[in-house]
């Protein structure tokens, strides 16, 4: 037997919630795809914060999932925070997984030019109404020679705020 | 959906599209029918626009610049779950180790073409998926799904193919035109089965697509993904090329 057939649905995805003020904060961990459920979730009640710091794979099928959820949520407040590059790829790619959230901090991947080593900077959205105001590059801590430059193209990046 | 300054007319199937265009602008050729474009800033001089020309005048099969890799690793899985296992396996390689943009768009594109390759290219004769994508399938001993890859610094070569050959042309217009045609719900089909991103995205990610279908026979899907120090945003393509066996 390999490693994913020890692999259980719901090993792959799990959440933790927390009270953050009158919000419902939940931290999604691992992988969204057919075989996630966010029943659990809805039954806590919003206003939610989803943050995504955890998330590490999210597939079509996982992306009509969520859709969903968030269509079954109704009026309820919904919150994203700490998007990853992954999640912020499929909110420029499928409009409705955003839906009418609002985005409150997304990461900023840099790149050494010089080591190749890798940052992810956090960065309130609500700093970054215009593309053009992030940090094309920031000085390389790993290496301290290179330039770490912005991985992506900044207005292609935040094509969700549109 | 309608065209954009490009003189392609639905059923110009075998016409060759080259240009600048976007993705979006690309697809809605595809949309309209036409099953090859290459989009480059040298136009009809592209050495992978002379090699579709080539295959489509001569109707014969030769590789692309992309497709010529050395010891590629191939895979053979039967089963929906050993696709975590393998995907993880290869996100899990020394030479995509610190590469985040790469191993994250690697992911994305092999889990959709696997995912698809197992549940939708093996059909009933009514044309009915023989696995459901409900529940885990496990593939007859006559079906399977095999993935090769190769990693390089300039980028990722993926082929993923089946012996059930159920890909239409068809499906792959129908996706585009929904997925680039509207941006809303109405991107995701919302019938039992797949959801209908996964051609869209794999498009979105790669810089090269290339579909070779013999209908009920075999399906082949390889693309480049090219690391971001090669990565051209002016410079992809599709090719789908539908043989029949002699």
């Amino acid at each position: 037997m390999n490693n994913g057939e020890r692999l259980l649905p719901n090993e792959k995805f799990k959440f933790e919630s927390h009270v953050r003020g009158d919000k419902t904060v939940i931290d999604l961990k691992g992988i969204i795809d057919e075989d996630s459920h966010f029943d659990s979730i809805r039954k806590l009640g919003g206003p939610f914060i989803f943050n995504f710091r955890q998330l590490t794979s999210i597939n079509s099928c996982g992306i009509r999932s969520w859709v969903n959820f968030l269509k079954e949520l109704g009026r309820a407040q919904v919150f994203y925070e700490e998007c990853p590059p992954l999640v912020v790829r499929q909110m420029n790619m499928v409009p409705s997984f955003l839906g009418t959230a609002q985005v409150l901090s997304v990461f900023l991947p840099y790149v050494c030019d010089n080591c190749e080593a890798e940052k992810m900077l956090l960065a309130n959205t609500e700093n970054l109404n215009d593309p053009s105001s992030v940090k094309e590059s920031i000085p390389c801590d790993s290496c301290n020679k290179g330039e770490m430059e912005f991985d992506g193209q900044p207005k292609q990046y935040f094509s969700f705020k549109r | 959906m309608q065209l954009k300054a490009i003189n392609v007319k639905p059923g110009d199937k075998d016409k060759l599209v080259t240009g600048l265009f976007s993705k979006k602008e690309a697809a809605e050729v595809i949309a309209n029918g036409c099953r090859h474009i290459h989009s480059s800033t040298l136009g009809a001089r592209d050495a992978c626009a002379l090699i579709s020309r080539e295959m489509l005048e001569r109707s014969i099969q030769i590789p692309f610049p992309w497709e010529l890799v050395k010891d590629s690793t191939l895979e053979s899985l039967r089963t929906s779950r050993e696709r975590h296992a393998l995907i993880h396996s290869i996100a899990s390689g020394k030479k995509i180790t610190g590469r985040r943009d790469l191993k994250e768009k690697m992911t994305s594109v092999l889990e959709e073409l696997v995912t698809n390759a197992i549940y939708h290219s093996y059909v009933e004769r009514d044309d009915t998926p023989r696995y459901p994508r409900q529940k885990p399938a496990v593939l007859a001993d006559s079906e399977r799904v095999d993935v090769r890859y190769h990693i390089v610094d300039e980028g990722i070569y993926l082929s993923v193919s089946d012996r059930g050959g159920g890909l239409s042309f068809s499906s792959v217009s129908r996706a585009f035109a929904r997925c680039y045609g509207k941006r809303s719900e109405a991107q995701i089909e919302d019938k039992e089965g797949g959801a209908g991103l996964g051609l869209y995205m794999v498009f979105e990610t790669v810089t090269h697509l290339k579909f070779v279908t013999v209908p009920g026979v075999r399906t082949e899907i390889c693309c480049w993904i090219a690391d971001k120090r090669s990565f051209d945003p002016d410079h992809f393509s599709l090719n789908f090329f539908e043989w029949r066996e002699k």
